[in-house]
C-alpha cells in the first residue's frame, strides 16, 4: 500500500516527533498516502497509514475526514481550488466560480466529464488574501484571477 | 487554607465544603446533593467538556466555567442557581435541541432520558430557530446496539468508551463542524465484548438496546438485583422485569466486581431464558415414547432408582454454573448413598492433580490488586472474550504501566499491546513454559526440581522472564483454556514454578460461573476421603444411573462421550432448563429445571466472594427451582439432615463449610518428573477452546449475541496459511469432515486460513477427533487422552 517513497516521507515525519508519539504525523501521512495516489485517499490507504501508526482505524478516518485537504471520494488528478472567501470574494469570485463551472462543465464539488479534472468543495481563506480573487491550482497560487487569466490557467492544465 | 491532609474549604450555593485538593467542581456537588446538570462529563471517562451544560459561575472569573474541567480550590465561590447560569443553561439546551428530532414518543430512551430530564429542568418551552434541521442516518453497527445518530448531541461519550474502557475505538466523530456525525465510518459492527454499556453511557436515545427496543417503557419495568451466572466474575446488575418477563438488563454497580459496567455476555445473555426449547413439564420414557408425569411421580422414580442400585454405579454430572445450595444438596444426596461419583469438570481431560490435592483454585487476589499489578502473563488464556469484565482489569493494569505477555496455542487478540506472545501447539506449551523457567532461574538462580538441561530458550521467553523478575507485583494468570488441555496439570505445575521461581502471584481462573462453589460445596470425586470417579471415568462406567444436572449435552461435554455413556447407563436422569436431541434419545426421566434467575441462591465468584441472589421471576411453567427439587428428592428418600424449609437455612450450613475451605493454588511438585508428553510431528493437534457465547446454556440460545461477529468467529475450521497451501484447501471453501464420533457425523463447514494459529494445528469449535476433509485429503488427529 505504501510505497517506498511515501515510506521514506513519512519516517521524515514520524522522526520529528518523540519516540512513542509517531501517531502525531498523522496528517502529513494522510498528505503523503492522498500524493501517492494521485489526489485521493481510500479506505486502504487509511488502514495503513493506521497500521504504520499504530493508530486505531477510526482515528484516522477521523481525522481525513475533519480537514478538507483531504479526499475521501475518488477525485480527477488535477485539482482546482477557487477561494471564495472574504477578500476574495469582494473581489468578484463568485464570477470567477461561474465562469470556470461554465468552461468545464461541471459543477463545485465533482470532477470533469473526462475525469481531469476535480472542482473542490467551496474553500475557506487560502490565505493569499492580497491577490484576490484567487485559486489553488495543483498545489500552485494564481492570484488576481480575470477571466482571460483563468483562459490561460485552464489551457495549460490541459 | 489547605490543610495538612489537603483538604480545603469551597462553598456552593451558600453551602460551606470541605474537600479534597484536585477535585472537580461537579464531583463535589454530586457528593454534597447539589444537582449540576450534565451530558458528556461521565466519572469513568476523561473529561471532555464540550456539551456546556455543567457550566457553573465562580466569584471572581470573568466567565462561566465548566464544573466538570474546572478543579475546586480553596475558598471558592461557586453558584449554580445564578440568573447567569440559569440564563445559559436555557441557551444551551435550547442549542442542543437545534437538530434534535424530538420524537420521544417514539424513542425507547422516553423517561430515562438525560435530555428530557434537563430540556424539562433546565430549558426553555420554545426555541427561536426555524430553519431547517439536520438529518443523520442511522447505521447498524450490529445486533446489540440500535442506533438513531438525529438524536445524538455529540457528547462523544461513546467515543470515549472505546478508547478507554473497551481498549478499542470503533466509534469515532466523523466530519466536523454541524455536520461531524458519530460512526464507524466504514460500514462495519462495533464488536467489542463490552459494546452494550454505550447504550447506557449514550445519554440520550442515539444509542440503544436492539433486543429490547420497543418492549417496555422505562417507568413500566421493576428493576431486581441479580448475579450474573455467564462467568466466573459474577457481574452484578439489575434485571428489569415487566409481566414476569426480563426486558433487559443493566448494570448494578460494584467497584470490587464490575465496577459500573456489563459485558456484552451479561447483558444479553438473557435473552436465552426465552429460548423454544425450555422444557415444561416432567416426562417419562415408557415404552420408548415420552409422556407426561408429575413432579411427586417422576421424583418417586428417581428415587426408586436411586435405592435400586449399587452405590458405586451411581454418577452425576453436574454444570459449574449451578448455584451453591443445587451442588451442595445434590452431592449430599448422592454421598448419603455412599457414593462419591460426582463431578463438575465436564470438558476437563487430565485430572491427574486431583488425588492428592485438595485445596480450592482462584485468583489469588482481588480485582483491586490485579489493577495495580505491574506485570501480567497469560497463560492458554483469550481473557479479553472468556471473561472480559476480569480483562478490564488487566487493562486497567496496563494503562497504569503493567507490562503483559501471552502464551497460548492461538494467537489470540487482546485490547492492549503485549511484550511477547507465543503461540504454539498444545503439545509444546509445556516446553514454551520450561524455557521460560530456565530463563527465570538464569535471573533469579536457585533450586528447582526440574531438569532443564536439554530445554532450548528463545529472546521471547528471556523477555517474558525479565519482564517477570524485574516486576514488583506480577502474576501469572492461568487462563481457563489451559482447562482443555491433555497437559493440564503438568501446565498448572509449571506455572506455579515460574510464579514461585520469580516471586510472582498465580491466579487461576475459573472455567464456571461457580467453579469455586462447586469445589467448596462437594461437586468433586475427591471430596471425601474415598475417592469417586471423575467425569472422564463416570463417562466411561456402566452404570445403574446417571444424573445429569443443569448442563447442555453438546457444548458443555463432549456430546460422543455422553451418548455412548448414556446408552450404557441403565437409567438415566437429566434435569435441565432446556430440552435437546440427545437427551430426547438417550433419558429416561427429564425434569425441568428453573434457571438462574428464576432461583433464588448464591455463588461464589473468582475471588472467593459469596454472592447471594433472589428469585427474581416465576419459574417457566411447570419447571422447579434447583433447591426444591432436591429437597423433595431427598424427602423421597427419606433422608435425614435435609431438613430444610428455605434457601437461608440451606445457607447457613454453607457459610459454616466456607470457612473451613482453604484457598490457594499450589500445585503438588513432586509430580513434576511426570510432565512432558511425546509429540509425534505427522499428527495434526485439535485445539479445542471454550468459547464466548457458548460457554452458558442460556447464553447459546441467546439469538442476538449468537449473531455477533465474536460468536462467528467459533463457527469455522481453522488452519494455518501454511497446512492450507499444502492441503490445497482455498480460502472459505465449504468442506466436510468426519468426526469419529458413533454414528460417524458429516460436518459441513468453511475453511478460515489464519496465521494467527499454529501448523498442523486444527481449531474445531466441536472437539472432532478424526477429520477427513475433501474425502481425498485426511488430517489425521492426534488423540488427546
Ligand atoms: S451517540 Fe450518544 S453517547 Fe455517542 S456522542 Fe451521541 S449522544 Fe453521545
Ligand atoms: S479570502 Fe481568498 S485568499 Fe483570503
Ligand atoms: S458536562 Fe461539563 S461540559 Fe459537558
Amino acid at each position: 500500500m505504501i510505497n517506498e517513497n511515501s515510506k521514506g516521507q513519512i519516517d521524515k515525519w514520524i522522526a520529528k516527533y518523540p519516540k512513542g508519539k509517531q501517531r502525531s504525523a498523522v496528517i502529513a501521512a494522510l498528505r503523503i498516502m492522498q500524493e501517492q495516489n494521485k489526489g485521493f485517499l481510500t479506505v486502504e490507504l487509511m488502514d495503513a497509514v493506521a497500521d504504520y501508526l499504530s493508530m486505531d482505524k477510526i482515528a484516522v478516518y477521523e481525522v481525513a475526514s475533519f480537514y478538507s485537504v483531504f479526499e475521501t471520494k475518488p477525485v480527477a488528478p488535477n485539482t482546482i481550488s477557487i477561494c471564495t472567501n472574504i477578500s476574495c470574494m469582494l473581489s468578484g469570485s463568485d464570477d470567477i466560480v461561474k465562469y470556470v463551472e461554465k468552461k468545464l462543465k461541471t459543477k463545485i464539488g465533482s470532477n470533469t466529464d473526462d475525469n481531469r479534472i476535480f472542482l473542490k468543495e467551496e474553500e475557506e481563506c487560502l490565505a493569499g488574501c492580497c491577490g484576490a480573487p484567487m485559486m489553488q491550482v495543483n498545489h500552485k497560487y494564481h492570484t488576481n484571477l480575470t477571466r482571460d487569466k483563468v483562459d490561460k490557467i485552464l489551457a495549460d492544465l490541459k | 487554607m489547605i490543610t495538612n491532609d489537603n483538604k480545603i474549604n469551597i462553598t456552593i450555593n451558600d453551602k460551606k465544603i470541605c474537600c479534597n485538593v484536585g477535585d472537580k467542581i461537579i464531583d463535589v456537588a454530586d457528593d454534597n446533593g447539589i444537582e449540576i446538570p450534565r451530558f458528556c462529563y461521565h466519572k469513568k471517562l476523561s473529561t471532555a467538556a464540550s456539551c456546556r451544560m455543567c457550566l457553573v459561575e465562580i466569584e471572581g472569573a470573568p466567565k462561566l466555567m465548566p464544573s466538570c474541567a474546572t478543579q475546586a480550590s480553596d475558598n471558592m465561590v461557586v453558584q449554580t442557581k445564578s440568573d447567569k447560569v440559569v440564563a445559559s443553561q436555557k441557551a444551551v439546551m435550547e442549542f442542543l435541541l437545534i437538530n434534535h428530532p424530538l420524537d420521544c414518543p417514539i424513542c425507547d430512551q422516553g423517561g430515562e432520558c438525560s435530555l428530557q430530564d434537563n430540556a424539562f429542568s433546565y430549558g426553555k418551552t420554545d426555541s427561536i430557530f426555524k430553519e431547517d434541521k439536520l438529518v443523520n442516518l442511522s447505521s447498524d453497527i450490529g445486533p446489540l446496539v440500535a442506533t438513531n445518530f438525529n438524536r445524538c448531541i455529540m457528547c462523544t461519550r461513546c467515543v470515549r468508551f472505546g478508547e478507554e474502557i473497551s481498549g478499542h475505538r470503533e466509534l469515532g466523530g466523523i466530519g466536523r463542524a454541524n455536520t461531524i456525525e458519530i460512526s464507524t465510518y466504514i460500514n462495519k459492527n462495533v464488536d467489542s465484548e463490552l459494546s452494550g454499556n454505550i447504550i447506557d453511557l449514550c445519554p440520550v436515545g442515539s444509542l440503544t438496546s436492539k433486543p429490547s427496543q420497543f418492549q417496555a417503557r422505562a417507568w413500566e419495568v421493576i428493576k431486581k438485583p441479580a448475579i450474573m451466572p455467564f462467568d466466573c466474575l459474577g457481574s452484578n446488575a439489575n434485571l428489569h422485569i415487566k409481566n414476569n418477563k426480563i426486558i433487559r438488563v443493566l448494570p448494578r454497580e460494584n467497584n470490587d466486581i464490575n465496577e459500573m459496567w456489563l459485558s456484552d455476555r451479561d447483558r444479553f445473555g438473557f435473552l436465552g431464558q426465552y429460548s423454544q426449547d425450555r422444557l415444561s413439564n416432567p416426562i417419562i420414557k415408557k415404552d420408548k415414547s415420552w409422556h407426561n408425569t408429575s413432579w411427586g411421580d417422576s421424583l418417586a422414580k428417581m428415587a426408586e432408582k436411586l435405592k435400586q442400585a449399587k452405590s458405586s454405579n451411581i454418577g452425576c454430572l453436574i454444570g459449574g454454573n449451578s448455584s451453591n445450595e443445587e451442588i451442595f444438596l445434590l452431592s449430599k444426596i448422592i454421598r448419603s448413598f455412599g457414593c462419591n461419583n460426582i463431578d463438575y469438570r465436564l470438558l476437563q481431560k487430565d485430572f491427574s492433580d486431583n488425588t492428592k490435592q485438595k485445596n480450592t483454585n482462584w485468583l489469588g487476589l482481588d480485582l483491586k490488586q490485579l489493577e495495580q499489578c505491574d506485570s501480567v502473563i497469560h497463560v492458554c488464556s483469550n481473557l479479553r472474550k472468556d471473561v472480559p469484565m476480569l480483562n478490564h482489569r488487566v487493562f486497567t493494569a496496563y494503562k497504569n504501566g503493567a507490562k503483559i505477555s501471552s502464551i497460548s496455542n492461538r494467537l489470540y487478540d487482546f485490547n492492549y499491546p503485549l511484550v511477547e506472545q507465543i503461540g504454539c501447539k498444545p503439545s509444546n506449551t509445556i516446553f514454551e513454559l520450561k524455557a521460560i523457567l530456565k530463563e527465570i532461574l538464569k535471573i533469579k538462580p536457585q533450586k528447582i526440581a526440574i531438569n532443564l538441561d536439554d530445554i532450548v530458550s528463545t529472546k521471547e521467553h528471556k523477555n517474558i522472564a525479565l519482564q517477570l523478575s524485574t516486576a514488583q507485583k506480577s502474576v501469572v494468570m492461568l487462563g481457563i483454556q489451559a482447562k482443555l488441555l491433555p497437559d493440564y496439570t503438568a501446565i498448572k505445575t509449571l506455572c506455579d514454578l515460574i510464579s514461585q521461581a520469580s516471586n510472582s502471584i498465580f491466579a487461576i481462573v475459573p472455567e464456571y460461573a461457580n467453579s469455586l462453589g462447586a469445589k467448596l460445596y462437594g461437586a468433586i470425586p475427591y471430596y471425601s476421603d474415598n475417592l469417586g470417579k471423575n467425569s472422564e471415568q463416570i463417562l466411561k462406567s456402566n452404570l445403574d444411573v446417571l444424573i445429569l444436572y443443569n448442563f447442555d449435552s453438546e457444548y458443555d461435554i463432549n456430546s460422543d462421550k455422553i451418548q455412548k455413556a448414556a446408552s450404557l447407563a441403565k437409567f438415566v436422569i437429566v434435569i435441565n432448563p432446556y430440552s435437546s436431541q440427545i437427551w430426547q434419545e438417550y433419558a429416561d426421566l427429564i425434569l425441568p429445571l428453573a434457571t438462574t434467575f428464576e432461583s433464588s441462591g448464591s455463588m461464589v465468584n473468582c475471588c472467593n466472594t459469596l454472592q447471594k441472589y433472589q428469585q427474581n421471576i416465576k419459574p417457566y411453567k411447570y419447571s422447579q427451582e434447583g433447591w426444591r427439587i432436591l429437597l423433595t428428592l431427598a424427602d423421597k428418600l427419606s433422608l435425614d439432615s435435609f431438613k430444610y424449609k428455605s434457601v437461608p437455612e440451606i445457607q447457613n450450613d454453607l457459610t459454616d463449610i466456607q470457612q473451613k475451605i482453604i484457598l490457594n493454588n499450589d500445585t503438588n511438585n513432586k509430580d513434576i518428573k511426570k510432565i512432558g508428553i511425546k509429540n509425534n510431528v505427522d499428527d495434526f493437534e485439535v485445539i479445542n477452546e471454550f468459547a464466548i457465547y457458548q460457554n452458558h446454556p442460556m447464553v447459546r440460545r441467546s439469538l442476538a449475541l449468537q449473531k455477533t461477529n465474536d460468536a462467528a468467529s467459533y463457527n469455522k475450521l481453522i488452519i494455518s496459511l501454511v497446512d492450507a497451501k499444502l492441503l490445497g484447501i482455498k480460502r472459505d471453501e465449504k468442506i466436510s469432515i468426519t468426526t469419529n464420533n458413533i454414528d460417524h457425523t458429516k460436518i459441513i463447514t468453511s475453511v478460515q486460513q489464519s496465521d494467527s494459529i499454529p501448523d498442523s494445528c486444527i481449531f474445531l469449535p466441536n472437539g472432532a477427533k478424526y477429520a477427513t476433509i475433501n474425502n481425498n485429503t485426511t488430517i489425521r488427529v492426534k488423540e488427546s487422552i
